[in-house]
């Protein structure tokens, strides 16, 4: 296992100098001067030399990358340019957010998706399957935020039980209530994706010789769905998911808005439109590494659900 | 009984949620606003009721929760200067002078209870409030105001605003209260200039012994001090309890929470957990009046929709083609179809600002197809052109102005492209001169409530001047007229203004569609609500009813 762990950390290493120079070349590409694409047409030769000081556009390019690969080892990125504050300490806050509404969205999707891909698996081609499809290409098509908005409108207008919008971090419920509408939106957005991969999953073991042989032995349906037919049907789900969860990392940005949940996706949006560079570039490579380490999980993930990945990659 | 309020919002979602982005908002704001001077006017979607609570007057308490589109990330008025900033450091410090809180043109006293003139224009004195003092207790002293001004003349601090201290040399302090400000020129707006946020009173003593630190929890003399700032969240207030008007303010607690997109701004309000909604799209209007207990404040203000052209790109370097393309801008359809008819056809190239010829006397730009087609007849393009027009992505609003103005023009033969661009590319092409036609900027409205600004920044032909504003364009005749202008008597001043009023119109230099509203959505039972002729809201007078 852990020969297998080294392999793919040393596979990760060009991907990781990747995202580094693509992080870094940002600033270098972007056609005009930053320092005056920021301070706009009131900008003094004075402010201007100053802020180009201050982001390091007064060196060289090599010294410049230099400059940046320290930082980027140290997590110094220096100033956010819009919010005033260290880079580090704005993404730190907002990452934090982020993830923990990932994370929540991700159990509700698993919590949707699972039972109805099991569902929808064993009734093949029956009624329950045929609502499951139609259901989850419904609710897929539908626009994330328009979900959301609707989502707001039956449950905290009409219903009154949750807040419209806002994040409330004075406790875990408060936080939980917070991010309850945003998580289930995005949630009901991954569920459908989930539920289709793993439906079809269970139906190619479902045909397998050695779920025969359970049920022949005797054992209930559940046992057999749970210990043999599901463990075998995860490969495809975890790899779907985290390629999902990457892209869901940053893209979260509209439900973040729609919902004022302060974190990173609508951090990228306010920083690419005030070209916030400092931020732009330390997001950029956060996102890569962050994707990096999903994949290198699921990786993990799949050889601690099925040895056969382990021994096949020897 | 919430079944048709919310029948109402889930048909307006359905009619317009799909089509706008959900990232992109059209009400979003730019830096500074100012309200119509000469024509501000209120008007709501349906009359506030008048309750037995209202008639009694003011009650003290309550906590007032404002959704507001734009995120506060400084309460150092010089580091960034869009609305997010400017409606949270009014409430924080205070000016000599200000706009009145209710709208108008007047600029009335604040720190300063009085002050005169020399004779000369050079010479500012005045006169502090006995009771001015700052959040912590300290006084207001001659002593702060001339550190302030210092700062906000000084172009290496005050990178925001540096030309509104045009004239200043320095401020003579005479004791505690009483000082006089000095100019090299007389400059007739020296009062609006000095009514905004760049100009606020700040404590000398404390800002010195702080340094950067004293942004994070400024000490200031408004209504307001700082009571707990959630960065990405909310900002909110609490009542300074050494605020130079007696009894004010009278809310206990002011939160600001930022919420971008329109739509859940309108949720939180039709839910409640909001009182006040800022920014309420034009297309909503409607939507949002018809929810249970909300009046929407439709206030014009001195903001418009303005159409860059650059006048060194051929064919636009010819006056009979801009003109033409004037002529052929059907803006009451324009009105009617992309802002819901709040718009007022102007008569100026600029926002309406105090000394604008009224359109009773100056008739709107009118729209003429045979007078466009007479005039592109006469040009070097008679059978038409093709140019590029760009305008900011993500903006609904921007995208169905630039669809109807290609419609139209294309009556008399312009075929324009569309480029959809991010705001920050489209201010870069516009200071570049990298566009042909362009809408740069989401909102574009005038800093203080007299065209000097507008006259100074966009008429400058000299060496140094802006070239028009990077339109390329610049008239000497004019540019005479406006310097003489910003420092001439009121009387001159009077005569002066639409003179070159008629000299800019006539140049047709670029467009302006519309003069635009702004739209509040308020809650019943909250009274007073103000908003200046600056467009910043003021919370001082506001109350809740208990």
């Amino acid at each position: 296992m852990y020969r297998y762990l080294g392999r793919r950390l040393l596979h990760s290493i060009p991907v990781v100098a990747a995202v580094i120079v693509g992080a870094f070349v940002i600033i270098v590409l972007v056609p005009g001067d930053p320092a005056l694409n920021m301070l706009g047409y009131n900008a003094t030769p004075e402010s201007l030399a100053i802020l180009r000081r201050d982001l390091g556009l007064d060196r060289s390019v090599p010294e410049q990358f230099i400059g940046f690969l320290r930082g980027a080892v140290v997590g110094d990125f220096g100033e956010s340019i819009l919010k005033k504050e260290p880079v580090r300490d704005v993404i730190a806050s907002r990452a934090v957010i982020s993830f923990a509404l990932l994370l929540y969205s991700v159990v509700i999707a698993v919590l949707v998706a699972v039972p109805l891909a099991i569902l929808s698996a064993v009734k093949k081609n029956r009624w329950q399957d045929h609502l499951m499809r139609l259901g989850s290409m419904v609710t897929f098509a539908m626009p994330s935020f328009w979900l959301g908005l609707l989502l707001a409108l039956f449950f905290a207008i009409r219903l009154g039980w949750l807040p419209v919008a806002g994040y409330d971090k004075t406790s875990v419920l408060t936080i939980l209530r917070s991010l309850t509408l945003p998580a289930t939106t995005i949630g009901l957005f991954l569920a459908p994706i989930l539920a289709r991969t793993l439906r079809s999953s269970i139906i190619e073991v479902l045909d397998q010789e050695y779920v025969e042989a359970a049920r022949a032995r005797g054992y209930r349906e559940s046992r057999v769905i749970g210990r043999h037919v599901m463990r075998n049907s995860l490969i495809a789900t975890v790899t779907v998911l985290s390629l999902i969860i990457g892209f869901m990392i940053s893209g979260s940005v509209i439900i973040e808005n729609v919902f004022a949940i302060p974190g990173l996706g609508s951090l990228i949006v306010d920083a690419v439109l005030q070209r916030d560079y400092p931020v732009i570039q330390a997001l950029v490579l956060f996102f890569g590494l962050t994707v990096i380490v999903i994949n290198l999980a699921a990786d993990l993930t799949y050889a601690a659900i099925d040895p056969r990945v382990r021994l096949i990659t020897r | 009984m919430r079944l048709r309020p919310l029948y109402r919002m889930i048909a307006c979602l359905l009619a317009i949620g799909l089509v706008a982005a959900a990232c992109g908002t059209d009400e979003e704001e730019a830096p500074e606003t100012t309200q119509a001077a000469t024509q501000a006017t209120t008007q709501a979607t349906q009359a506030p009721t008048t309750t037995e609570a209202a008639m009694e007057g003011p009650q003290r308490g309550g906590t007032l929760v404002f959704a507001r589109q734009l995120e506060t990330n400084t309460l150092n008025p010089f580091e960034l200067s869009d609305n997010g900033q400017i409606y949270a450091h009014e409430l924080i410090f205070d000016t000599l002078v200000y706009a009145d809180p209710k709208g108008g043109t007047s600029i009335i006293p604040a720190l300063a209870e009085s002050w005169e003139v020399s004779d000369d224009g050079l010479d500012w004195s005045f006169t502090l409030r006995e009771n001015a003092m700052f959040s912590n207790g300290d006084p207001v002293t001659s002593e702060d105001v001339q550190y302030s001004l210092d700062r906000f003349a000084n172009p290496e601090i005050n990178t925001i605003l540096p030309f509104l201290a045009l004239g200043y040399t320095g401020t003579e302090i005479i004791d505690d209260r009483n000082f006089i400000i000095h100019l090299d020129q007389p400059i007739a707006a020296f009062l609006e200039n000095i009514s905004i946020f760049p100009a606020y009173i700040v404590p000398k003593a404390v800002l010195e012994a702080q340094g950067d630190a004293f942004w994070e929890d400024p000490v200031g003399s408004g209504p307001f001090k700082l009571k707990e700032w959630i960065r990405g969240t909310s900002i909110s207030f609490e009542p300074n309890p050494y605020y130079w008007e007696e009894g004010k303010p009278y809310l206990d607690e002011l939160r600001y929470d930022f919420i971008v997109d329109d739509n859940t701004r309108a949720l939180k309000l039709d839910s409640g957990e909001a009182q006040v909604m800022e920014s309420v799209p034009f297309t909503q209007i409607d939507a949002v009046g018809a929810m249970d207990g909300v009046t929407v404040l439709v206030r014009e203000v001195t903001r418009q929709e303005p159409v860059w052209i650059n006048n060194s790109a051929p064919p636009l370097d010819e006056l009979a083609v801009r003109q033409a393309l004037s002529y052929a801008t059907d803006r009451d359809a324009i009105n009617a179809a992309v802002f819901g008819g709040v718009g007022t056809i102007p008569n100026h190239l600029i926002p309406p600002l105090k000394y604008n010829a009224p359109t009773s006397e100056v008739a709107p730009f009118e729209f003429n197809l045979d007078k466009a087609k007479e005039l592109m007849a006469s040009s070097s393009v008679p059978d038409g052109f093709s140019v590029t027009f760009q305008f900011p992505a993500g903006s609904g609003q921007h995208k169905s102005l630039a669809t109807v103005l290609q419609a139209q023009w294309a009556e008399i033969g312009v075929d324009l492209q569309l480029v959809e661009l991010d705001e920050s590319t489209l201010a870069d092409n516009l200071f570049s001169y990298g566009y042909e036609i362009t809408m740069p900027f989401l909102k574009w409205t005038s800093d203080v409530l007299v065209p000097d600004e507008f006259a100074l920044l966009m008429t400058d032909p000299t060496e140094g001047g802006l070239d028009g504003f990077f339109s390329a364009w610049g008239n000497e005749a004019l540019w005479a007229m406006v310097e003489e202008a910003v420092a001439a008597t009121e009387e001159r001043r009077q005569e002066l203004w639409p003179q070159i009023q008629a000299a800019w119109v006539a140049d047709m230099p670029w467009l302006n569609i519309l003069w635009l509203p702004l739209a509040t959505g308020v809650r019943d039972g909250v009274h007073d609500v103000d908003q200046d002729a600056l467009g910043v809201y003021h919370f001082e007078n506001t109350w809740i009813e208990q």
